[in-house]
């Protein structure tokens, strides 16, 4: 089956966090923080508002912590964000390859391409929410960093459509990835094989009881 | 039944108030001059100004389109310039630090007092006009553009730095769209400014336009001559205005 991989590169290691401090105007979210993947894929829950997104933009780089004694590189790193990035203005196949930098003629042939063929030459703004979101995973999930995070991925997905992308974010086609997703929905990712999937539940709502004097 | 006589109101309304909207500054100065006595010196007839674009030699309506001609060409090229310069100083950190602090201080002039300038070096040719309102509005629109440019939203930062990928190389694909995104403002606003500037050129220095008539209007006292031409003046605003708008929202046809 083909896969699309950008460049053979050596098996990387587990994340690992040690002591991570971050806060942002003043308000503490990270006070020496450490995680410990047992597994290269991650799911981190917890409510809303308990920092996961902001945990995937310092793993991913977008956002630099305070203090850390370990943090995985952030070289070669994907953040898709819950919110639509595809430019509006452009199609689905041309958000993918300007991205990418692969011919549609390179993708066309990824066992996904099915789920979005029906419109992916439609213009993104034609295009409907859970079709963007599709487009975007495809195009994170084809492009395969070292480092992949997904901030609530299945978002404006039905149930169905969740049940055809989750075979993509696993086996063969996150070979030498990292991938980590945030999740609010306890049942979501039930689907995915669980022995190669470590879940983390340590993260906790940040409003200290000095912030709410 | 109702939602659709409601709907049909509504319809009516929405193009009753602008009619209204527009009949209601002539009606007031029919109004004042009909029952207010004021002297013609101060606020001519309505008929006065009437029969002053029939008198006019040559026509009112060579005068308004020198002044329609100069103010688009020298808007589109004005504003074409601007957008390509902040385009420019975006893509090198170079050129935005050498040209930054000369771009604020150049913008900083209000756009008529480069008049004297231009009529010096250029004297009363039309090049010079049209070269007075670009240098009058390109270098706002410049610096609006390298603002919106940088003032990317952050999922847009995000997406750049997830594939490794850089904003200026994507001109066509990603800039250009940003900019039609964010500009219109900018854009309309330095329309009224080269209004500004082509009509401060025809004051001080032209054979023909709506700004040479006001100035020889003025020296004649012939206050309905420079009242038609000031509505001229507001009307093409408007039309220009609304031309822009128009198009500019068709070509932003995602929003």
């Amino acid at each position: 089956m083909p896969v699309i991989a950008q460049t053979s590169r050596k098996k990387s290691e587990n994340i690992t966090i040690e002591s991570l401090f971050y806060s942002y105007k003043g308000l503490e979210v990270f006070r020496d923080f450490s995680l410990q993947a047992q597994n290269r894929t991650i799911i981190l829950r917890g409510p809303s508002g308990c920092g996961k997104t902001t945990l995937l933009k310092l793993l991913s780089g977008n956002l630099i912590p305070d203090k850390a004694i370990n943090m995985p590189s952030t070289e070669n790193s994907c953040l898709v964000l819950q919110e639509d990035s595809l430019f509006p203005w452009l199609s689905g196949t041309e958000n993918i390859s300007i991205f990418t930098r692969l011919k549609p003629s390179q993708f066309k042939s990824h066992p996904m391409y099915e789920l979005i063929a029906g419109f992916v030459d439609q213009k993104a703004c034609q295009m409907s929410y859970g079709q963007r979101r599709l487009v975007e995973l495809f195009r994170a999930i084809i492009f395969r960093p070292q480092f992949l995070y997904l901030d609530e991925p299945f978002n404006f997905l039905d149930e169905k459509r969740m049940g055809m992308v989750l075979p993509f974010l696993q086996g063969e086609f996150m070979e030498g990835v990292n991938l980590t997703m945030s999740n609010h929905h306890r049942d979501d990712l039930a689907m995915l094989d669980s022995a190669n999937l470590f879940q983390f539940d340590g993260l906790f709502p940040v409003i200290s009881i000095e912030r709410l004097k | 039944m109702q939602s659709q006589t409601q709907t049909s109101t509504n319809k009516i309304a929405s193009y009753a108030v602008p009619v209204i909207g527009i009949i209601l500054m002539p009606a007031i100065w029919i109004a004042l001059k009909q029952f207010g006595h004021i002297s013609d010196r101060y606020l001519p007839a309505p008929a006065d100004v009437i029969r002053a674009a029939t008198e006019i030699d040559p026509n009112v309506m060579v005068h308004l389109a020198c002044t329609a001609c100069r103010l688009v060409s020298g808007f589109l090229l004005g504003t074409a310039c601007g957008i390509a310069l902040g385009i420019v100083i975006y893509n090198s950190k170079f050129l935005a630090r050498l040209i930054n602090p000369m771009l604020d201080s150049m913008r900083a002039v209000p756009a008529i007092a480069i008049v004297p300038f231009f009529i010096l070096w250029f004297g009363f040719s039309e090049s010079g006009r049209i070269l007075m309102v670009v240098m009058g509005i390109a270098f706002n629109i410049a610096v609006a553009t390298y603002q919106a440019l940088k003032d990317m939203p952050e999922k847009h930062k995000i997406l750049f730095k997830s594939f490794g990928i850089s904003p200026r190389a994507l001109t066509r694909e990603y800039v250009l769209p940003r900019l039609m995104e964010t500009l219109l403002p900018t854009i309309r606003f330095s329309l009224s400014t080269a209004m500004g500037v082509v009509i401060a050129s025809e004051l001080l220095g032209s054979q023909i336009g709506l700004g040479y008539l006001m100035q020889t209007a003025r020296s004649t006292f012939s206050m309905h001559v420079i009242f038609l031409a000031t509505i001229l003046l507001g009307l093409l605003n408007a039309c220009v205005d609304l031309i822009l708008t128009r198009t500019w929202n068709k070509a932003v046809y995602w929003r």
